[in-house]
């Protein structure tokens, strides 16, 4: 199978979830009368799910331009650091390439070809093709949601608005390297939830990937005790 | 009707969207100048997983009890099945019941 067919099919089980956090941000659009070709540009151009919604609330006539944009790119910051670790995926491929593919990359196609890369399977065409997929299920899901309105009943009651975080747990489940993660991840979680109670925005999200990122360096090397530290393989259930 | 400035809803839109893009083309390029191995290599290994577990955590707590539950749902449901979807469903099935009761 090629890459770009691996990529979509790895994306596929998410796509409900895509579609329903899409539509309910279409919902919370068309609340605020927003033109249907602002949330397509933005999933277009912009295309980040957390940031749109950021944007979607902050949308208040007069618009404050500059506060808006600095909240897009504090909730972005992420994505530095998503992009210098698909250093080694990249590794020989031209320019163009990667000023082009990096357009696409949001943390779902980047998580699942980064579980992919563990498997050996993962490329540049992984990720695009994950990247493609999730920019027409996003629209549709945004388009959905604005062409439905007020049909979707509460999203809170359908706790739709807990589904990214069972996504983003599940993701970093399926990513989890052994027991010299566990200090990383609970120095991770620790900064993130004082951050995010303590400081205003988007912050703990940074805060708490770069502090356990910083432990996991300080941390000894993984012991290899004559094993190879190569990843279990598990088949995939979907 | 739109009540919102056309000219401005687009000049978000344009600055939004060429921040993005730049931390995410930045990212990829500067990080090309790092070593790969040693500690850097070990922090680059463990971003992945410490992000995605910082951009889940705070809503657990911000949950409370159902949030707990439904993130060890997730959590121990990912690793037995290495499925996301059903992972997904299972805790947000948790919230939403979780949230009748609580």
């Amino acid at each position: 199978m090629s890459g770009w067919k691996r990529g979509i099919r790895a994306n596929l089980p998410i796509a409900p979830s895509v579609v329903a956090y899409g539509g309910v941000l279409g919902v919370l659009a068309a609340q605020k009368s927003i033109a249907w070709t602002h949330i397509m540009a933005l999933n277009v151009f912009l295309f980040a799910g957390s940031a749109q919604f950021v944007l979607v609330d902050m949308w208040t006539a007069p618009l404050p331009v500059l506060e808006m944009a600095l909240a897009a790119l504090i909730v972005n910051l992420r994505y530095l650091l998503i992009g210098a670790s698909l250093k080694d995926l990249f590794r020989g491929q031209g320019l163009f390439r990667r000023l082009t593919f990096m357009h696409l990359v949001a943390d779902e196609n980047w998580a699942m070809t980064m579980v992919a890369v563990r498997k050996g399977e993962g490329d540049v065409f992984h990720l695009l093709g994950g990247g493609v997929f999730l920019l027409l299920v996003w629209s549709s899901g945004t388009m959905l949601g604005m062409y439905l309105g007020g049909v979707i009943p509460d999203p809170e009651v359908l706790a739709l608005d807990f589904a990214f975080t069972a996504v983003f747990t599940a993701l970093a489940a399926s990513l989890w390297q052994g027991r010299q993660d566990l200090l990383p991840w609970i120095v991770a979680i620790a900064a993130a939830v004082l951050t995010e109670r303590f400081v205003d925005g988007k912050w703990y999200i940074l805060v708490g990937g770069m502090l356990g990122a910083v432990c996991a360096a300080f941390l000894p090397e993984p012991k290899k005790d004559g094993k190879p530290t190569e990843p279990q393989h598990h088949e995939e259930a979907a | 009707m739109n009540p919102y400035s056309q000219d401005n809803a687009l000049l978000v839109i344009l600055l939004a969207s060429v921040a993005t893009y730049c931390l995410r083309a930045g990212g990829l390029l500067l990080a090309g100048r790092l070593p790969s191995g040693g500690r850097v290599g070990r922090a680059l290994n463990a971003l992945p997983g410490t992000i995605l577990i910082s951009l889940a955590a705070p809503a657990f707590f911000a949950e409370g009890v159902v949030g707990f539950a439904g993130g060890a749902v997730t959590l121990g449901l990912a690793f037995l099945t290495k499925n996301v979807f059903i992972a997904m469903v299972a805790g947000v099935a948790v919230v939403a019941l979780g949230r009748q009761f609580f």
